[in-house]
């Protein structure tokens, strides 16, 4: 039984795809955070933005600043299906 | 010239030596062995240790106790003060770590070189070392051998101080030997004459064997074969010290201005340190004997003692001039000027940067800003917007409509003059570092910055034919060319401020991601424009002639401006490789950027 939990612990550590699928979804999410922090900022510019110019402007930015959101979320889930397909639960969150 | 009246010379007086004295053929051997154990073993840290100590150098240097601290600690480690000069020159010259923090390395790094002395002293000259250097030797040229740049790192580490041993015990025997037919002790000269004689001796010494440590090696084991006096050698010491320091003056003269003036304040050192040394020179005689007493050095036991000294006067240099070290920049910075011509001469691609690989992929980004700086330069003056506007936050569209005058430009000479021999340097620059370069990342690090290289000098050219109309047509009494004109000026400015702003960010996660809202932008602006265009048309504002060259004008605007971006997006892109890489799996491509507008419009 203990030979078999260090042969499967082997078998993880060695299993370069599955390290570096983690080390993506990890380097997404930073990125995503980013993001998100970007997305506040400027929303609340636009708030309190009256000139319809720069409303506009600040309207564009937003709108591609979600669709990047979209793009990662979409690929973090893309690489957890992959992660479950490796036999492991997907982490919570 | 100097060196073809010198290396002959040294050839003749080295064939004469051997001629009349075997012993000195073997001391002679044992020093060549002992450089070319060094040489080995630098290369074998170089490629083993990969950019392991390149990373310590840019995370420990932002205060000064830590870059000392850095410098003391690599040196002892790699026993090569040469090889943490060299890496810290490189990182210089590339813009990674400043004056103070390279100054603080390379003071370190002399207190460091002292501990080769006590390795000498203590272990080479008490044990049988030469018996260590055959395995050494042995294994070490069976690793050089394998596949793997790791082993073969290690490979050539082994070899290195194998012929490092087999050198000190060439040397050793040498001197035992020559003692029996010829004292050099009786050569002596005691008194001050002796010393700065001696002092002149070990500075030439060192400079023709271009290491101290190799000079050093040379004086502990005549010393141990009396045939120099412990005062002469103590003389000898100094004058290495100062020796050292034209090797790397002469070094520098490849390197960048910040590499330059590293050399002057390491000669300003070590000047210093000897002048102490001479100056208080019985005191500290009496402190090395103080020293050896308390931590049990025998009483004859002169080469320790002479490693004692060694450390002792290099460690009150540091002490002394530590606290100087911001001043020293200051003064530096007033002595060694960057010549005025610089706007067009590059000012990290150098000689020194292209040694280390991660060095020679930052110096080329930096010289790639600056290359962008003069582009920028050009640029703003083209669209006869001042760069202060640009950045500013004022309304850009306002901004061009008030323009009441076309900046005067000669574009040509400019580009001939701070683009084209930039844009020459780095591509040449480029091509001999990925000559040198063995990692597939790094290589395609330079490919990339190569191509935003191009990216801005397109951008400028495409601005060269642009700037023909507007400067014509800036200032056009017709209301409705002049307003798509100031257009293709806003669209173009937009760009060049928004590039602006995310490079005061930095290259932090996520960044470079705000160009797509640039490209979304102009690829919005660029559609207004076309539109405004065909309206003026039907509505017969303007001529269909004038139309055509507006087209061709906007043509050249979202040329300028698409390759600025380019640029931005490889120049500006986080420099973790995992980071970058989520950077371009997130960004947008074309057919995401239609859908937003799509969406935008809808």
């Amino acid at each position: 039984m203990k030979t078999k939990h260090l042969l499967e612990k082997l078998k993880k550590f060695l299993d370069a795809d599955r390290r570096a699928q983690l080390a993506q979804v990890d380097s997404i999410e930073e990125v995503l955070d980013k993001l998100e922090e970007k997305e506040q900022k400027l929303l609340t510019k636009l708030e309190a933005e009256s000139d319809p110019d720069e409303r506009e402007r600040l309207e564009m930015k937003l709108a591609v600043c979600q669709a990047q959101c979209k793009k990662g979320v979409q690929l973090i889930e893309e690489l957890l299906v992959k992660k479950e397909a490796h036999g492991e639960a997907p982490d919570p969150g | 010239m100097l060196n073809k009246i010198f290396l002959p010379g040294i050839f003749v007086v080295l064939a004469y030596g051997f001629w009349i004295s075997p012993e000195f053929k073997m001391i002679a051997a044992g020093l060549a062995i002992f450089l070319f154990g060094m040489i080995a073993l630098e290369q074998g840290f170089k490629a083993f240790t990969g950019s392991t100590l390149e990373i310590l150098l840019g995370q420990a240097t932002d205060r000064v106790w830590k870059s000392i601290s850095f410098g003391i600690a690599s040196t002892t480690l790699v026993q090569s003060s040469s090889l943490v000069s060299l890496i810290t020159i490189s990182f210089l010259s590339a813009g990674l770590i400043d004056l103070a923090a390279g100054i603080g390395v390379i003071f370190g790094s002399n207190l460091g070189t002292t501990t080769g002395a006590w390795l000498v002293a203590g272990l080479g000259l008490k044990v049988k070392i030469s018996a260590y250097a055959m395995p050494l030797l042995v294994f070490g040229v069976l690793l050089i051998l394998q596949k793997s740049r790791v082993l073969r790192g290690i490979g050539y580490g082994l070899t290195g101080l194998g012929l490092l041993f087999l050198g000190i015990h060439y040397m050793k025997e040498g001197f035992e030997a020559f003692k029996e037919t010829l004292n050099l002790a009786e050569y002596a000269v005691s008194g001050y004459a002796g010393i700065f004689l001696f002092m002149l001796i070990g500075a030439a010494a060192t400079l023709v064997l271009q290491s101290s440590h190799a000079t050093l090696v040379l004086i502990i084991t005549a010393l141990a074969a009396h045939q120099i006096t412990y005062e002469n050698a103590l003389a000898l010491a100094i004058g290495a010290n100062i020796g050292t320091t034209v090797t790397a003056m002469l070094g520098a003269i490849s390197a960048s201005v910040d590499g330059k003036r590293l050399a002057v304040a390491h000669l300003i050192f070590n000047v210093i340190t000897a002048l102490v040394a001479v100056a208080f020179l019985q005191p500290l005689l009496w402190c090395v004997e103080e020293i050896s007493a308390g931590i049990g050095i025998a009483d004859h036991d002169y080469t320790l003692k002479l490693a004692v000294f060694h450390t002792l006067f290099n460690l009150i240099g540091l002490v002394i001039m530590a606290p100087f070290i911001k001043r020293l920049v200051g003064l530096l910075q007033r002595l060694v000027i960057i010549p005025a011509a610089s706007l067009d001469q590059p000012r990290y691609i150098n000689k020194a940067s292209i040694e280390i690989p991660a060095t020679a992929v930052e110096s080329v980004r930096n010289e790639l800003v600056h290359l962008y700086e003069n582009a920028y330069r050009l640029i703003s003056h083209g669209l006869s917007l001042h760069r202060g506007t640009i950045a500013s936050e004022r309304d850009l569209a306002e901004a061009a409509a008030s323009t009441r005058r076309v900046m005067p430009l000669d574009i040509d000479d400019y580009y001939e003059h701070y683009i084209k021999g930039l844009h020459s340097a780095i591509i040449e620059f480029i091509s001999k570092a990925q000559a040198q370069q063995s990692s597939e990342h790094l290589s395609n690090e330079l490919y990339a910055l190569r191509q935003a290289s191009l990216n801005i000098v397109e951008a400028v050219k495409a601005m060269k034919h642009l700037h023909k109309n507007l400067s014509r047509y800036v200032l056009s009494r017709d209301p409705y060319v002049r307003q798509l004109y100031n257009d293709i000026r806003v669209e173009i400015a937009t760009v060049l401020r928004e590039i602006e702003l995310i490079k005061g960010q930095g290259p932090d996660a996520g960044t470079i991601l705000s160009l797509d809202a640039v490209r979304l932008g102009l690829d919005d602006a660029s559609r207004k424009l076309d539109a405004t265009l065909d309206e003026y048309i039907r509505s017969k504002h303007i001529t269909a002639q004038m139309a055509t060259s507006i087209m061709n004008d906007s043509g050249y605007a979202y040329n300028i401006a698409r390759n600025l971006v380019d640029m931005a997006q490889t120049l500006l892109a986080a420099r973790e490789a995992d980071l970058k890489d989520a950077e371009q799996k997130l960004a947008l491509n074309d057919a995401d950027i239609e859908d937003v507008l799509r969406e935008d419009r809808g």
